[in-house]
């Protein structure tokens, strides 16, 4: 029988035609690797002759998103590079090509090929809808230099033997109250580095067949409390990526190893030259098992592409052994493909080798398309555990049943937007003709005279056309949406769309998440407005007395910060905010105190996106305030000044009064300004964290409808948003209207 | 008023200097890491004057990467955008303040109104619009979104209620046709809230994220901001490389704000924002 399939499987490709290999493709890879793949593209040409291969490079923030937009808008390219936990998501959308006939027929290709591990993330519902590109492993990088002297010929095996060590390195070198040596530097907000331990004790997120959510194991609660011990214990720095400059920390020895993927390895050995010979790598501790998070890349085909045959035959070149080693030399990511790795500059590597002990043993995430809603709950219990102390069995009660609630949310089969479709046909269109028509009706003596408004009209119609097309159009199309389960399953078939009346809305009523976000940007307002009215007026006041010198030279410098692109003030004000080497904290310390994690500490990170909103800000309203008090008449203070009138009383009686006006309007920009308060946290705190403090209610609309696509939940949140705003600015208007009254 | 007592001049100037500092350091800090070299970037404590000067992030920026085309596409995008709707908004802003026609006051209501719809809001369908135009990775495709506000109207019907109807008038006995009298008349006149628009559409426009974010696919179409967050994203902490990037998307802005602000804050003040 054996013998048969192989003979058979020799025979297919001869027996069928070859798919030509020729015209052209686009091929999407992410960060990096979009810098590099055209190398490789440029060899593929040349062993092709008449094949062009078009690379395009999207930077991996946003990918996610980018090649959703690409499939709903069908511009999606031919080949692309997908995370490995995408898979699922992108298959469910009905997106992508299924490859297993093209794998059986391939001369070259074989599953046994690849790491089982690595080929699990590539198939979902027993269809394999990719293939493994690359692989990256977690493994632990740790001084072995510092450790040595501590006493350890190796690092920890085992959880115990962690612990120990943990104990002993991690110490206060200069007596300042404040560790400096930690032992570990684990996150509490990365999932992938918590499922490591929970597999590592044995424990699962999802059964075997991927149908069951079986988190809430004895196994997870071992690994939840060993997790929250490091941190509890002092064993770990409390900063996240992106906070702290992690290769001068490990250089300082701030932390002594972390787990961390084969990249760094090629990142060491160019940025810390100095440290050569004084870091070694080992696979992670474990419990019962010593597992890893397997991770890297897969590459698939859309079904949009319009030359499958060439994509197919661009995956399988970048699968062959040969191009897999170049692709290592190239970028360093590890080969997919098992062959590979007989490569002596692999196998003879004490590195290397210890990256394919922990491959064996290292699983990826379940592939489920649900998975990226899954690890938000996951990050979201991370951050309760580690930050907010809450016991490990909790934690695990919870996450089962929300991640329950996730997999029972996933649907399949028809939605009744189809069958009741006809009436909205009907309906839509009906309603549309009977408001004209009533609009006409009320208009028509106005009508008669034609002659005296078409000019108005002519004038206004440009105007009028953009607005429906771009503004009031969308706007009917998202209330549309927020009475429908619109999701990803929608974007690949509407027909899979259902109507569901105000369920969205009641859900939204029910979501402690919006709550906590309403709760957040209630926050931010009560402290940002005040604020930034406050020291708005202060300035222009200050500014405004006569004598004050340099006033155009002040004004210039508190403007600035209005002008400037937030993405880019972001990328200072992150690094001022650092834990370690930060500027405020060199700041706070010239005083004597000490250092703060800002950004990563629960309390301080909406206080430090409020200085940071105040700072961009208070500006505008400054020269606003300025121009109000430049209006007021010196007439008006001279009088006052006569009639004896103190500098305060002068303040409180004739100028605040006769700014009123321009505080009503400052008041009411700057709290519709902040209610939609987003973009400080989606390029600070990593769309909203620590434990979701700085998650804003657009923030939580952004993430809901982009990241999860969950189009018809978004909606509902963007309207109950908006008429949140008008309430609240129809109230402001009538507050300050009744004060005027007075 | 009366003058203030020296101590009193001496606190205040403390005040705002003491402001002014906070407000500039975060860009004068950019702008030194921009340049130093990696040593000084990684010194504790911090170093503040760059010597010696490390040109070499920039050189990454402009050869190995395609900043100098992101900063040409933000040129073209921004400029395109801001000619677009300054007139736009001038037309809508003229019909409110000078006609009167029917459903007015609801029209421009209902304008306003739209001023408190998130951006997230009209997202999607803006998207497989423009999809559907074929506008994607076309600087179209953020021009014609960004052709009209609604604040933009705002503000020039605002400024325009304050021109007399006796000049249109006498320009309409004359014979002049309306057309012409909005081209020679009323746009001359609105000179200072066109520059006060022009400069608030201009920094909005290149500021901007989201509609880059979602209308450019190709990295040779990105702006500056889109350029600068797949900067980040690559390399976390390499701070003299992204503060570089920060640079080149600040320096441009402030330098325009830094010889124009007399006119946008003339404009702020002459429109009838203040009340």
């Amino acid at each position: 029988m054996k013998k048969f399939l192989i003979t058979f499987a020799l025979l297919i490709p001869l027996s069928l035609p070859a798919l030509p290999i020729e015209g052209e493709i686009t091929v999407w890879c992410m960060g990096s690797e979009g810098n590099s793949i055209p190398a490789l593209a440029r060899d593929f040409e040349r062993e092709n002759p008449g094949v062009r291969i078009h690379t395009q490079p999207v930077p991996w923030n946003g990918a996610h998103d980018r090649l959703i937009t690409a499939v709903a808008g069908n511009i999606a390219p031919d080949v692309t590079q997908l995370g490995t936990t995408w898979v699922p998501e992108f298959a469910a959308m009905d997106s992508l090509l299924p490859l297993d006939s093209m794998i059986e027929q391939s001369p070259d290709l074989n599953k046994d090929d690849f790491f089982p591990s690595s080929l699990a993330t590539a198939v979902w519902n027993n269809t394999t809808y990719a293939v493994p590109w690359y692989v990256d492993v977690r493994v632990v990088f740790y001084r072995s230099d510092i450790l040595e002297q501590a006493g350890w010929d190796h690092f920890p095996e085992t959880w115990e033997e962690l612990e120990r060590m943990a104990a002993k390195v991690t110490r206060d070198l200069d007596g300042d109250g404040q560790t400096d040596q930690h032992a570990i530097n684990v996150s509490g907000r990365d999932e992938a580095l918590i499922l490591p331990f929970i597999w590592g004790a044995g424990g699962s997120v999802l059964d075997d067949t991927n149908t069951r959510v079986i988190i809430d194991s004895p196994e997870t609660r071992e690994a939840l409390a060993f997790y929250q011990s490091l941190f509890k214990r002092g064993f770990t720095t409390k900063a996240e990526s992106g906070q702290i400059d992690q290769f001068q920390a490990f250089r300082d020895g701030y932390f002594l190893s972390w787990i961390t993927g084969p990249w760094m390895v090629g990142e060491y050995e160019r940025r810390l030259p100095d440290l050569e010979g004084k870091w070694k790598v080992a696979m992670v501790p474990g419990k019962k098992t010593r597992s890893s998070f397997l991770g890297g890349s897969n590459l698939a085909i859309f079904r949009q592409s319009k030359n499958p045959g060439l994509a197919w035959a661009f995956i399988e070149y970048l699968s062959r052994p040969d191009v897999q080693m170049k692709w290592y030399q190239i970028t360093g990511d590890l080969p997919s493909v098992r062959q590979a790795w007989d490569d002596p500059s692999l196998s003879k590597s004490p590195t290397w080798s210890v990256f394919r002990s922990q491959l064996e043993k290292a699983r990826a995430v379940p592939a489920v398309e649900c998975w990226e809603a899954m690890a938000e709950e996951i990050k979201n219990e991370m951050e309760n555990l580690v930050l907010g102390g809450t016991p490990p069995g909790r934690i695990a009660e919870k996450l089962q049943k929300s991640l329950e609630r996730i997999m029972d949310g996933r649907r399949s089969g028809e939605g009744n937007l189809a069958r009741r479709g006809f009436l909205l046909l009907v309906l839509f269109p009906l309603l549309l003709i009977a408001g004209i028509f009533i609009l006409l009706y009320r208009i028509r003596h106005e009508l008669t005279s034609w002659r005296k408004w078409i000019t108005p009209v002519l004038f206004l119609l440009p105007v009028l056309v953009h607005l429906t097309l771009f503004m009031f159009l969308p706007i009917l199309a998202s209330l549309f949406l927020s009475f429908t389960d619109f999701d990803i399953y929608s974007i690949g078939d509407w027909r899979k769309t259902s109507l569901v009346g105000v369920r969205n809305y009641l859900r939204l009523i029910m979501d402690p998440l919006f709550w906590q976000a309403v709760f957040n940007t209630g926050y931010f307002i009560i402290f940002a407005g005040p604020l930034t009215i406050g020291l708005a007026l202060g300035a222009a006041l200050l500014l405004n007395s006569p004598k004050t010198p340099l006033k155009g030279f002040f004004r210039t410098g508190y403007f600035l910060p209005v002008v400037t692109p937030l993405i880019a003030v972001a990328v200072v004000w992150r690094w001022i905010y650092s834990p370690r080497h930060g500027l405020l904290n060199w700041a706070i310390g010239l005083f004597g105190m000490p250092e703060q994690s800002w950004l990563a500490d629960p309390a301080l990170a909406m206080p430090c996106l409020i200085i940071l909103a105040v700072w961009k800000n208070f500006g505008y309203s400054m020269v606003i305030f300025l121009a109000g008090l430049q209006a007021i008449p010196p007439a008006v203070y001279e009088a006052a000044s006569i009639d004896g009138a103190g500098r305060w009383h002068t303040f409180r009686h004739v100028t605040l009064p006769l700014l009123r006006p321009t505080m009503l309007f400052i008041t009411i920009i700057t709290t519709i300004g902040y209610m939609q308060f987003f973009a400080e946290p989606y390029v600070m705190t990593e769309m909203g964290g620590p434990q979701n403090k700085t998650l804003s209610v657009v923030l939580y609309l952004y993430k809901e409808g982009f990241r999860f696509f969950h189009l018809g939940y978004a909606s509902a949140m963007a309207y109950t948003l908006c008429f949140a705003i008008a309430v609240l600015s129809f109230f402001q208007l009538r507050w300050a209207m009744r004060k005027e009254a007075m | 008023m009366r003058d203030y007592s020296l101590p009193a001049r001496i606190s205040i100037m403390a005040i705002l200097v003491l402001l002014f500092i906070l407000a500039v350091i975060p860009f004068l800090w950019t702008i030194t890491t921009s340049v130093k070299t990696e040593e000084a970037i990684h010194s504790w404590p911090p170093k503040w004057i760059p010597l010696p000067m490390d040109r070499g992030h920039y050189g990454e920026l402009f050869e190995r990467m395609s900043f100098a085309r992101n900063l040409l596409n933000s040129i073209i995008v921004t400029i395109s955008v801001t000619a677009v709707s300054l007139f736009m908004n001038a037309l809508g802003g003229y019909a409110f303040a000078k006609f009167r026609f029917p459903m007015r006051g609801r029209i421009f209501g209902l304008f306003l109104l739209t001023m408190m719809v998130p951006a997230q809001v009209t997202m999607i369908p803006v998207f497989l619009m423009l999809k559907s135009m074929g506008l994607l990775n076309n600087y179209l495709g953020l021009v014609l979104p960004g052709a009209v506000s609604v604040f933009g109207i705002f503000l020039m019907r605002q400024f325009m209620m304050s021109i007399p109807d006796s000049y249109l008038e006498s320009a309409r006995i004359e014979g002049c046709r309306e057309f012409r009298i909005f081209l020679t008349i009323v746009l001359p006149l609105c000179q200072p809230v066109l520059a006060a628009l022009a400069i608030f559409t201009f920094t909005a426009v290149w500021s901007d994220f989201m509609m880059p974010l979602i209308v450019m696919h190709k990295e040779s179409m990105f702006t500056l901001p889109l350029a600068l967050a797949n900067l980040s994203g690559q390399h976390t902490a390499r701070w003299g490389l992204l503060m570089a990037g920060a640079t080149v998307t600040i320096l441009p802005i402030v330098v325009i704000f830094l010889i124009l602000q007399r006119r946008f804050i003339e404009g702020i003040t002459m429109t009838g924002l203040k009340g």
